[in-house]
């Protein structure tokens, strides 16, 4: 272990550029809204003129709108096994330097990912239509 | 890290691991992909693995600092306390695994899970490894506190539970931030040697190690971190209402206690006026407001919020005889708890809510579970000949020399007293009110047995404590 870990506060001038760029982000931020709001003329509020588009269609719907749930469990398994391909690339790479340890470690994580995707194919996760689709209990 | 140490080390986990997938590839082929799907099988492999599992941590060998991890007394002391909890929590679960809709394969492996991250924190000498084990803790405790998706309030607890855990793991990532800024290392050991070494410690890692103090307060309880405690108890089904209780507080406990001891070490000092007030404040909280509860499982939040301010108080106190008393209270803790959660289940049955009525003439319908929760709650409270009592003088006799620390001291002597007024508030409920309902309360064999379990470990190791002192007294000697 190395001595002295303490370290240096000069080390952290570095960071100079982005703490000034936080208050330049903030200041400008403030400098706009707060200009805006002693220049700008105050109005006589009004339904039409608050809502998103002054001409045009009238809004049919809320802007936000749910969708499936699905969508959610299928997004999860994505970044689940996206995690597998960025794991398995650099492996690949330099599958030759690490030897036999590299490739029993790269099975177990393949053996433990096998099961996870057992699960989820058996559980219906992926299965779109059937009624027995995921988080639907019985 | 090479193979051989991983495995020296992480041993047990390695052990948890295998069994988490075992579990999953049983529930996977006994259930038939039907959601509901577990059965016997399942939790035979459950039982029977943390078992052999538990066997296996009384053969565990100190085996020193590793890249990752370290395995030294206290860390094996606290895998077989977490292993022991996971292993009685299962089977306090198994009378109310009935009332789960969907997913009781899911609801033992997630428990494997979490004693997996539990233990992971036991052996943990490197913020990154305890990080890594505190999340996977947290997250699956998240996922179990609402595993009753029919119910509001188990919904609500999860959501309150998932919405605080990330506001404490946020504080505690930016905490290791600034230590590792200050330190360059995430290496426990190098951290003690900056803070040792140096005069006056720098502002930055001041800030981090206060952060820290925060993300495990909040797992501890310990005031003003423990609002989310009674909503959550309450909320979450009851096993895992045990598992939080014991389980969580003590992986809160157990950072802590690395935390003074072995990384602030010698300036532990430098802490004591810091902790005595958050002990302070944690005791007058938790006694005061367990006072107006009228719920069983909400009372015991309470209750679990002022006997984390009797660890604080140990730990304010900084001396081995404090390290020694905090292992042998969580050690009383698990058993009084167990038993108290479990006459819970039993009472409130096919119930969602757990009332105090419930146990209102609990004398007359069931003699034997008003016993047990009489016993599990003078322990609590602290009464001897039970174990509950030893464990607080213990503590007591450790603040008391340290001589720094009398308001305190004094303050949690009239905090006793105020405790032994709502335990024995439930007490009264048990042998002097009428029944609500009296049908008859059926238990299985294996209940009752818990049940006589948890009765004699506290009734033994309340009149004969050695054995226990000796054992907790070796779990912390490698703190030392």
């Amino acid at each position: 272990m190395p001595d002295s870990h303490v370290v240096p506060p000069e080390a952290l001038n570095d960071f100079m550029p982005v703490l000034m760029l936080v208050g330049f982000a903030i200041s400008f931020a403030a400098v706009n809204i707060v200009g805006s709001w002693l220049l700008g003329k105050k109005g006589t509020p009004h339904p039409i003129k608050d809502s998103p588009f002054e001409c045009g269609m009238e809004p049919l719907q809320e802007g936000r709108r749910r969708f499936s749930v699905r969508f959610y469990v299928v997004a999860m398994l994505f970044i689940l096994f996206d995690i597998e391909v960025v794991f398995l690339y650099p492996w690949a790479v330099v599958y030759q330097d690490l030897g036999m340890f590299g490739f029993y470690e790269m099975l177990v994580f393949l053996t433990v990912l096998f099961v996870g995707w057992w699960y989820v194919v058996k559980k219906g996760a992926l299965d779109w239509n059937s009624r027995r689709g995921p988080l639907r209990s019985s | 890290m090479n193979p051989a140490e991983l495995f020296d080390i992480f041993g047990t986990e390695v052990f948890l691991a295998v069994l988490a997938l075992v579990l999953i590839v049983t529930d996977l082929l006994d259930g038939g992909g039907k959601l509901t799907g577990a059965s016997e099988k399942t939790r035979f492999v459950t039982y029977a693995g943390l078992g052999a599992i538990l066997v296996s941590t009384f053969f565990l060998e100190p085996y020193g600092d590793g890249q990752f991890g370290q395995l030294d007394s206290f860390a094996i002391f606290f895998k077989q306390f977490f292993v022991a909890t996971a292993l009685l929590v299962m089977w306090l679960a198994a009378p109310y695994e009935v009332r789960f809709p969907a997913g009781r394969g899911e609801f033992s492996m997630l428990i494997v899970f979490a004693t997996l991250g539990m233990c992971m924190l036991a052996s943990c000498n490197d913020f990154a490894t305890l990080f890594v084990g505190l999340e996977l803790v947290t997250i699956t405790l998240f996922m179990l506190a609402a595993f009753r998706p029919g119910l509001p309030r188990s919904i609500e607890a999860g959501i309150k539970f998932v919405i605080i855990g990330a506001v404490a793991a946020g504080f505690m990532v930016y905490g290791i931030a600034f230590i590792y800024g200050a330190t360059g290392s995430f290496d426990f050991a190098v951290v003690h040697d900056v803070i040792v070494s140096s005069e006056e410690m720098p502002g930055a890692l001041q800030f981090g190690l206060l952060m820290l103090l925060v993300g495990l307060g909040f797992k501890l309880g310990a005031v003003p971190f423990h609002v989310w405690i009674p909503d959550v108890y309450q909320g979450a089904p009851t096993p895992v209402t045990a598992m939080l209780s014991v389980g969580s507080k003590a992986t809160g406990v157990l950072l802590m206690m690395r935390l003074v001891y072995s990384i602030l070490g010698e300036a532990a000092g430098q802490w004591t006026a810091l902790l005595m007030g958050l002990a302070f404040l944690t005791l007058l909280m938790g006694n005061l407001g367990a006072i107006p509860q009228t719920d069983l499982k909400r009372f015991l939040g309470y209750s679990g919020i002022a006997h984390a301010g009797f660890l604080m108080l140990a730990l304010a106190t900084g001396s081995q005889d404090s390290a020694n008393a905090i292992l042998f209270y969580m050690s009383t803790y698990l058993f009084a708890n167990i038993a108290a959660f479990l006459v819970i289940v039993v009472v409130s049955r096919t119930a969602d809510n757990a009332h105090m009525d419930r146990i209102n003439g609990l004398a007359n319908r069931s003699p034997f579970l008003a016993l047990v929760l009489t016993v599990s709650m003078l322990s609590l409270a602290g009464v001897p000949p039970f174990a509950g009592f030893f464990a607080k003088f213990m503590v007591l006799r450790a603040a008391v020399d340290h001589g720094g620390l009398m308001p305190v001291v004094i303050l949690s002597l009239v905090m006793v007293v105020v405790g032994l007024y709502y335990y024995l508030c439930v007490v009264k409920r048990i042998y002097m009110r009428e029944a609500v309902d009296s049908s008859v309360l059926e238990m299985s064999g294996w209940t009752r047995g818990l049940l006589l379990l948890c009765v004699v470990v506290m009734f033994l190791f309340g009149i004969y404590q050695s054995p226990l002192v000796d054992f907790a007294r070796a779990g912390a000697a490698s703190l030392f």
